[in-house]
């Protein structure tokens, strides 16, 4: 163990901080599970402060599913006290000698790795009760569940919220499977005796932090959408639209979506005593989350993200809010990531080991995860493997990843992306939709065919950027509609840092990072061939627009001519 | 009645069979269980109206409703599952449409009419050039999904709405026995009460119903 100043990796948070250690410190064709992988977890450029929304977490390593470079984020507590705690990222590197299982504490006083071996196969719920009894509840953990131990390929990494639950997941390929590699089971953060980090410039800060949160505020999406029901609230227009994938991607519409959409559930957790509108870490304004109490109104689960209630409901055919709250539940505690359970879970429908629609059935196969059957490890690598492993041919991956929510036959552009982000298939890629606002590239004419590959690269670019200053994603949609509220966020970062950056170079910094990311998966053997969605979405029609995905692996190759 | 022709630009599936049931239920709701109806508004309401036109036209002449309400706070309009840029597209006869306020996410954004964000579901864009303008008076589905429900629910049922009876009859058997002491429902302006609502031969019908609704304090009702 050591601790070193942050060097040349001053001035990076968040994505731009884990990318650029990976890029930088991780040979491209190491075996991702091995003692030359690394896992970096930074807190954002604004963790710690009294600057709303920042407390975002970054984990960056190779993958194991896709084997390329990854990142994932999550919300919660721990980016708030590891900034607090004055460290700009953990590294785990190595491999230890044998199986033995740390925790790793960080305190005011210091850094301790604690053998523990009585956390051996523990749900990440028990693990965190048992920190609470050892630690008391002023601190926030990131952890891992079985499946980060087995290693498996969807395997998560639990961060807790503010109730000291852990239910914010950084999800997306396999970097619980990296921490379980590393023998780490916990990493217990407790900030006590600190105070919040305080800006260069206090009273700008303060006042840039002010508009920030007033421009939050009266944006209809962060104000008022994403309050009142969370990210759900897609689930009708999605399948409005035919674009809400149903019974593994077979069509673009699901009868059953009134049952679980945001509107319903945020109805059953008022109804159950539960929560609607509820922040998962201190300092967000937008409170996109809530908290959902089964039948017998106790508490269950956060309330599940659209991602989440898609991939176990509607792809799977299940329409029983109460199925897939205990499906997330699950996911939680085994530590496993949503979309790519609800995918797997939906390629085993389609190889007939149960059938869509059936809730009982998809609790068991999630079950056998934990339990580590050998099923369960099929299952819990991913739905590319499950594919193989069961003959089937429509399996939704991108370099191994589970596609999210949206088919890309109905909405072509989002498929340019799912198709290119060197992440695999991944919904947050492009999902800063600030493109016009910051004119990465110039203003895209919508008229214009070529402007969806055009406006992928833009929104990779600005999500890449969003990401590097560690703030929740949910802020892009204020961004996008008010400058002054853009204005406000760079005007935040200059008055912490005493710097005097512009948005232009705020872009450059995600056109960075996403370079580097894409260089690293060149390195690590990818090529433009990977860079392509399933077949069957060229060739299967989706109903009801009976459409399938037609952009060319010309247009494709475009995206990354910057 | 029923109108059973079919209509050629449906998205993927032929224009629905209408059939109106005789009978108007008029409810009286306490506030708090305007809640209950969120999924049937979601699910879609039918409404009659005395000619076609556009959604602009709909909106403003025929429902009442601002065009800066329609401007501002409707960001996003589908079209028979197609999303619309302009509210100048023509609205037919059995068509649908669904209606959001401003959504999150790219492809919140991606759906919002004439956004930024439009090209990358251009492939499902709906095109006015493909449809010839409707005659005469005809039914046209209404979803509202998020905040429309609240803001634009109590707004059609005030002025009357169609459902399908099997919705209806959920609905009325879902509430509980409390809502009998402070809440009201007339059929064809003869109370209902729980025992009532069971004898109803409605069963799961696809037969439209009239049901117009008022909310309003429990003290009002009772
Ligand atoms: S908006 Fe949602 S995801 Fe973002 S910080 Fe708040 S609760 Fe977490």
């Amino acid at each position: 163990m050591r601790t070193e100043p942050v060097g040349d990796y001053a001035g990076l948070g968040g994505r731009a901080m884990t990318t650029t250690v990976v890029a930088l410190e991780v040979p491209p064709s190491c075996h991702p599970l091995g003692a030359a992988n690394k896992l970096v977890i930074a807190p954002g450029l604004l963790s710690g402060s009294l600057a709303a929304m920042s407390g975002r977490l970054s984990v960056g390593c190779k993958s194991p599913l896709t084997g390329g470079i990854k990142e994932s984020n999550a919300g919660g507590q721990p980016a708030q006290v590891l900034a607090r705690l004055g460290y700009a990222a953990i590294v785990l590197e190595g491999k230890p000698p044998d199986d033995t299982l740390y925790k790793i504490v960080i305190n005011k006083d210091g850094v301790n790795f604690i053998p523990d071996n009585s956390l051996k196969m523990l749900g990440n719920y028990d693990v965190v009760a048992r920190m609470q009894q050892e630690f008391g509840d002023k601190i926030a953990c990131i952890s891992i569940g079985p499946a980060g131990e087995m290693k498996l390929g969807a395997a998560s990494i639990a961060c807790t919220d503010m109730e000291l639950r852990p239910t914010r997941h950084c999800g997306r390929g396999g970097v619980g499977a990296v921490m379980g590699s590393k023998g780490v089971k916990v990493i217990v953060l407790d900030d006590s005796g600190l105070d919040l980090r305080r800006a260069k410039d206090p009273e700008k800060f303060r006042e840039a932090n002010r508009q920030f949160v007033a421009g939050l505020k009266k944006h209809p999406i962060t104000g008022e959408a994403l309050p009142a029901y969370g990210t759900n609230v897609l689930a009708n227009i999605v399948n409005e639209a035919g674009a809400y994938p149903t019974n593994n991607f077979s069509t673009g519409r699901f009868a059953g979506v009134h049952n679980i959409s945001g509107e319903t559930a945020a109805e059953l957790e008022k109804a159950r005593g539960g929560l609607a509108t509820h922040g998962c870490h201190r300092g967000c304004t937008i409170r996109c989350s809530g908290i959902y109490h089964d039948k017998s109104h106790n508490y269950l689960t956060k309330q599940p993200e659209y991602e989440t209630v898609w991939a176990h409901g509607a792809n799977c055919g299940i329409d029983d809010m109460d199925a897939v709250a205990m499906l997330d539940r699950l996911d939680d505690d085994f530590g496993l990531d949503t979309i790519e359970m609800g995918a797997t879970i939906g390629v085993a429908m389609e190889a007939g080991l149960i059938r869509f629609g059936d809730a009982e059935g998809a609790i068991n196969l999630l079950k056998e995860v934990g339990k580590g059957s050998y099923l369960g490890r099929i299952l819990g690598s991913g739905a590319a493997v499950a594919g193989k492993v069961f003959g089937v041919e429509r399996v939704p991956v991108v370099k191994n990843q589970a596609l999210p929510a949206y088919d890309p036959r109905a909405v072509q552009g989002i498929g340019v992306t799912y198709a290119t982000s060197p992440m695999g298939a991944d919904h947050t890629a492009g999902y800063a939709v600030a493109t016009n606002l910051l004119k990465v590239g110039g203003d895209v004419d919508p008229l214009k065919p070529e402007g969806q590959v055009e406006l992928s690269r833009n929104l990779q670019i600005a999500t890449a950027a969003l990401d590097s200053t560690g703030m929740c994603l949910f802020v892009a949609f204020a961004l996008l509609d008010q400058p002054e509220t853009f204005q406000a966020l760079i005007d935040m970062i200059n008055a912490f840092y005493g710097l005097s950056m512009t948005a232009d170079d705020v872009m450059a910094l995600g056109k960075k990072v996403l370079k580097l990311e894409r260089d690293f998966n060149r390195r690590a053997g990818f090529s433009k061939e990977q860079d392509r969605l399933p077949d069957f979405f060229k060739k299967e029609i989706l109903p009801p627009h009976n459409v399938t995905f037609t952009v060319t692996d010309e247009e494709l190759d475009a995206v990354f001519n910057f | 009645m029923a109108f059973c022709e079919n209509s050629a630009d449906k998205v993927g599936q032929p224009a629905p069979c209408i059939t109106v049931a005789s009978g108007t239920l008029v409810l009286l709701l306490p506030a708090q269980y305007f809640q209950r109806l969120l999924a049937l508004l979601q699910q879609g309401f039918w409404l009659r109206v005395p000619a076609a036109g556009s959604i602009e036209t709909l909106f403003c002449h025929s429902w009442g409703l601002s065009p800066v309400y329609l401007a501002s706070r409707i960001q996003t309009i589908f079209l028979n599952g197609q999303p619309v840029d302009s509210v100048a597209a023509l609205v037919g006869d059995r068509d649908t449409l669904a209606l959001s306020a401003a959504m999150p996410g790219l492809v919140g954004a991606t759906f919002r009419k004439g956004g930024v964000c439009a090209p990358l579901r251009a492939g499902i864009t709906h095109r006015n050039e493909t449809r010839s303008p409707a005659t005469g008076p005809c039914w046209v589905q209404v979803k509202l999904f998020n905040l429309l429900c609240q803001e634009l629910g109590p707004h059609f049922l005030a002025r009357g709405i169609w459902w399908p009876q099997g919705l209806v009859l959920t609905f009325l058997q879902g509430l509980p026995a409390v809502f009998w002491t402070v809440g009201q429902v007339f059929l064809d302006g003869r109370p209902l009460d729980a025992p009532a609502v069971a004898r109803l031969p409605w069963h799961q019908g696809t037969e439209l119903v009239g049901v117009t609704g008022r909310l309003c304090s429990e003290a009002a009702v009772s």
